[in-house]
């Protein structure tokens, strides 16, 4: 499903170049449930970013369903972004002035879904969330666990194939933090291939598979059950 | 659908920002609804006099020392002797009460010939076979004067009576346009006339008027006015005269012209010009600003829609869209502030500012579409394309640019050097208005009053006397013309000397002791004087005399010298004066009387009862040479109140952009506000590092602001030969206003943000 050769991500000033990524090389399958660990600034993020394509690589080729998305133009990556990937963010970035519901809504808009059809599917999800007293409240009225809540109803609802989630319970005790986990399980268990990324080995430990950056470079990349020989 | 969920959520996002919001449409609806009213202004100026059909072929006639007032002897020649004119006419107000059934109505009547109605395309709406107004006693009405005094009928054939005449209706005409400097009720012809204004040389009288031609199509002005520039040389006063010609489209902006017909100050204009394009970049910039900031604070709802799926293209449209309709919000705010100002607005300008004239004409609706597309483009795509190009992980990150931040700053000492600048300018203009009503003029006006009597038509000789016998009249002179109100003035050679515009006023024996003027030279008049004049210092140095034994100027013996005193405003040096014994008191005009004592108003009224017992029709008018003097400046007065106007607004504005500013700083500075206060720092040293922040921007801007204001009050004083100095002060008052009403403006933001908890701010991230 994802097929990243040779990446570089690097940035350019006057007379250095400063390597965020270095020659990452990664196959992920579809049904895979990926965590990216590392320390800050290994490049995390940036990796997460690229496979989202909100970042490009400054060399190397991506294949995204086959399909090289180094050539892809702005307006076919917009394709993907309706139709193959969700995002979740650490700090949620629900849109302030819209509705849980209007949230949730929004990218069933821009994929053109009816508004009758569009109904039921957040119905349908805010109901599995147990959501549904909340739904006419903006997001500053609700606590973090719900918050994110909110913002992985909004990823999921048009049913990508993808999920990205960059440090999902970053902000939450752990209680919301493992709730959000499970839910995470649950959608991977259901097919949706996810890509986490995460400082936390017990959360990491919900995937199955996990891949360590430091400075750049992949370190290590093994199935969650397999012993680390780098984790401290 | 999608329109409609979009335009609630833009709603929204309003409420959320309810005071940005308002900064932003506030301002610049208010800045949008001036430079609507100004441009009405500034049209309707600019179209005085051009809604003749013939405008382009009218020309004045004006003499080289800007007199228009030119002897009637002058219209036989043009048709006559010069090619390529193809006819003219003449026109001087005549001021009038009329009688007609039994009621007295003050009437301001034209003084012209029978072609003025063609050469000006005049239409006789009712009119009587000849309708001559060379025949005395005939008199041709306004369509609207006619509808006043005899409703919708007919009235041809009708009499009224002005003073003992009966003059006879002899036709009603289409009124003259709102826009032209000719406004009368009524047409009579010089025959008829009883009033004249002339000038008398030795014993040769003429009659003086307007006087207008009409060339022919096609005929080249520069050539007609060689062949007339010498028509006047030799004739007896005029040695030096050569006389020109002005299109019509410019008497209206000729302000030296001797002139009763009304001037517009075409410098002012241009400041107004300059003051709306400032007031609309400050409104659009204040919005552009604020547009600015708000998106940025939405990056993050941006970079969401983008990754859910939303392109480039539908982020425009989304931001363009609530653009469209702030912009249309604007628009309709404007319209609403400009129809609610527009009365003090008129009032200000001195001129009407028909806003519904405005909406009829089709060129006007034109540039209003203009404006708005242009409004849209400037306020709308900017901000749309910044939102359509944003780049979603760099906006997530969610750190406001540099570069936004420089905008911010640049519009806000834009804002403030405007501010200071126009309120600098209206403290200099007050100050020389100050100065110049109540600087020394060089002869006392306390308590002298001067009393019309223009229209007096009995002898005044037997009125002196009986005056000098109420107890509080110090002492009285009858002038013809006066100080301020000079009616002649000549040019020639004496002795070899060439002298240009030499003023001059009728004067009886009692002149100098009424008006306190120093006689240092020779002596003053002796009631048996005929035949002498006195000369100012001014004129005897020109002179260079050193006595006056035998001396003679322009037929008259010089008999003594005075002070110089000012008889002109200040815009005038002064000037040369002679003042002529009058021989025969049939012609005066004024009766300049020093009052005693502080009971005037019971004196003015013996004075009124004296006059009219000898001419009861009189109109008893007085006016004290404060007034006089002060109404010279009037013009400045109105100045000045627009640019204080305007300089209000302009802060207003600026205050608006402030908050706006002070808004968004002080947000992004609460995080290091809370670590300094963390570290120690008191309320009293957070509030000093804020306003110390914008003072320093006062005074960026002041800095710019002081050349800007002094290179342009240095112009404008250059209309005054005495002017007032540029002081330092005056700076200095503006800045410290503006600083003052800055810093009070931004007070409760900066207050709020020095005395918030650090716990709170720092809680996040």
């Amino acid at each position: 499903m994802i097929s990243l050769k040779d990446i570089d991500r690097y940035y350019q000033s006057r007379f250095q170049r400063t390597f965020v990524l270095k020659g990452v090389d990664m196959e992920i399958k579809s049904g895979e449930f990926v965590s990216i660990m590392g320390p800050s600034g290994a490049g995390k993020s940036t990796l997460l970013n690229i496979i989202g394509m909100l970042d490009d690589p400054s060399a190397g080729e991506y294949y995204f369903m086959d399909n090289p998305v180094h050539k892809l133009k702005d307006k076919q990556k917009t394709e993907y972004h309706r139709n193959h990937i969700g995002f979740i963010f650490q700090a949620y970035h629900l849109i302030e002035n819209l509705t849980v519901y209007e949230n949730i809504e929004t990218p069933l808009v821009y994929k053109g879904i009816k508004s009758k059809e569009r109904k039921a599917m957040v119905a349908d999800i805010l109901d599995r969330f147990n959501m549904v007293a909340k739904k006419d409240l903006f997001p500053d009225q609700l606590s973090g666990g719900q918050q994110q809540l909110v913002g992985i109803a909004r990823a999921v609802i048009a049913n990508p194939t993808l999920l990205l989630a960059d440090e999902p319970t970053g902000n939450l005790h752990s209680e919301q933090g493992e709730m959000i986990m499970e839910l995470l399980q649950e959608l991977n268990k259901e097919g949706m291939t996810i890509i986490q990324v995460t400082h936390s080995e017990k959360n990491a430990q919900y995937g199955t598979r996990i891949v360590r950056l430091v400075d750049g470079l992949v370190r290590e990349d093994i199935p969650t059950n397999a012993k680390s020989l780098v984790a401290e | 659908m999608s329109f409609y969920r979009h335009f609630l959520q833009f709603l929204r996002v309003i409420q959320r920002r309810k005071v940005t919001t308002l900064i932003a449409i506030g301002g610049f609806a208010l800045s949008l609804s001036v430079v609507v009213l100004l441009t009405v202004f500034i049209a309707s100026e600019k179209s005085m006099n051009m809604t003749y059909p013939n405008v382009s072929n009218i020309y004045r006639v004006k003499s080289n020392n800007n007199g228009v007032n030119l002897p009637t002897l002058l219209a036989d020649g043009f048709s006559n002797d010069v090619p390529g004119i193809k006819a003219n006419t003449i026109f001087r107000h005549n001021y009038d009460k009329v009688k007609v059934n039994d009621d007295f109505i003050n009437s301001l009547f034209a003084i012209v010939d029978n072609e003025y109605l063609n050469i000006f395309s005049h239409r006789l709406i009712y009119s009587d076979a000849e309708h001559n107004l060379d025949v005395k006693n005939n008199i041709i009405l306004t369509q609207s004067y006619a509808k006043k005094l005899y409703g919708d009928v007919n009235p041809v054939g009708n009499y009224m009576e002005m003073r003992d005449q009966q003059l006879k209706v002899v036709g009603v005409m289409t009124d003259p346009p709102v826009n032209s400097s000719f406004q009368f009720d009524g047409l009579i012809g010089e025959v008829t006339s009883t009033q004249y204004t002339q000038r008398t040389y030795n014993k040769t009288t003429y009659y003086l008027m307007n006087h207008f031609l009409q060339l022919n199509e096609g005929a080249n002005p520069k050539e007609v006015e060689l062949k007339l520039a010498g028509m006047l040389k030799d004739k007896e006063g005029y040695d030096n005269t050569i006389l020109e010609i002005q299109p019509l489209k410019e008497i209206y902006f000729d302000v030296k012209a001797h002139s009763s017909l009304p001037v517009a100050n075409s410098s002012m204009l241009k400041l107004l010009i300059w003051i709306s394009l400032v007031i609309l970049l400050m409104g659009v910039f204040n919005y552009v600003s604020l547009a600015v900031s708000v998106n940025s604070e939405r990056k993050s709802e941006i970079a969401m829609r983008k990754i859910n799926g939303a392109g480039a293209k539908f982020i425009f449209k989304q931001f363009l869209g609530e653009s469209v309709f702030v912009c249309v919000v604007i628009l309709l705010l404007a319209t609403m502030i400009a129809v609610v100002i527009a009365p003090s607005f008129s009032n200000i300008l001195g001129k009407n500012i028909d806003l519904w004239l405005l909406m009829r004409s089709g060129v006007s609706w034109g540039l209003l579409t203009v404006l708005f597309i242009a409004i849209v483009l400037l306020a709308g795509v900017v901000p749309a394309l910044i939102a359509a190009r944003a780049i979603p992980v760099i906006a997530l990150k969610g750190k406001g640019s540099k570069k936004n931040n420089l905008f911010r700053q640049s519009v806000l000492v834009f804002q403030l050097t405007a501010s200071i600048a126009l309120l600098f300018c209206v403290a200099t203009i007050w100050k020389q208005i100050e100065f110049a009503k109540t600087q020394d003029v060089g002869f006392d006006r306390d308590l002298l009053v001067q009393i019309n009597l223009s229209y007096f038509e009995k002898d005044p000789s037997a009125l002196k006397d009986k005056l000098l016998q109420i107890s509080n009249v110090k002492n009285a002179s009858f002038t013809a013309g006066s100080p301020y109100y000079i009616c002649s003035s000549m040019s020639g050679k004496v002795e070899e000397v060439d002298l240009s515009d030499v003023s001059s006023i009728e004067v009886d024996n009692d002149f100098a002791s009424t008006f306190d003027v120093e006689i240092i030279a020779g002596r003053d008049f002796r009631l048996t004087d005929k035949n002498s004049c006195l000369i100012n210092d001014k004129l005897y140095r020109k002179m260079g005399w050193d006595n006056l034994d035998g001396k003679e100027m322009f037929g008259g013996r010089v008999v003594g010298v005075f002070k110089d005193f000012h008889f002109k405003d200040i815009h005038h040096d002064v000037g040369y004066l002679k003042l002529n014994k009058i021989d025969e008191l049939e012609w005066v005009t004024a009766m300049n009387v020093r009052l005693l004592g502080n009971d005037f108003s019971n004196t003015l009224s013996q004075m009124k009862n004296l006059v009219h017992e000898i001419d009861p029709d009189l109109d008893f008018r007085y006016q004290f040479y404060d007034d006089i003097i002060a109404k010279l400046y009037r013009k400045e007065e109105k100045q000045a109140y627009a640019v204080g106007l305007f300089a209000i607004i302009a802060i207003l504005i600026a205050c608006l952009g402030l908050i706006g500013v002070a808004e968004y700083t002080i947000t992004q500075r609460v995080k290091e506000i809370g670590i300094r206060k963390v570290n120690g720092a008191t309320v009293a040293e957070i509030l000093s590092m804020i306003n110390g922040g914008f003072g320093k921007w006062v005074l960026l801007s002041f800095a710019i602001a002081a050349p800007i204001g002094f290179y342009t009050m240095s112009k404008w004083l250059q209309n005054f030969a005495f002017k007032t100095a540029l002081s330092w002060w005056v700076y200095a008052l503006a800045g410290i206003v503006v600083l003052t009403v800055a810093l009070i403006t931004i007070m409760f933001q900066s207050y709020k943000a020095a005395t918030c908890n650090p716990v709170e701010t720092l809680r996040y991230e």
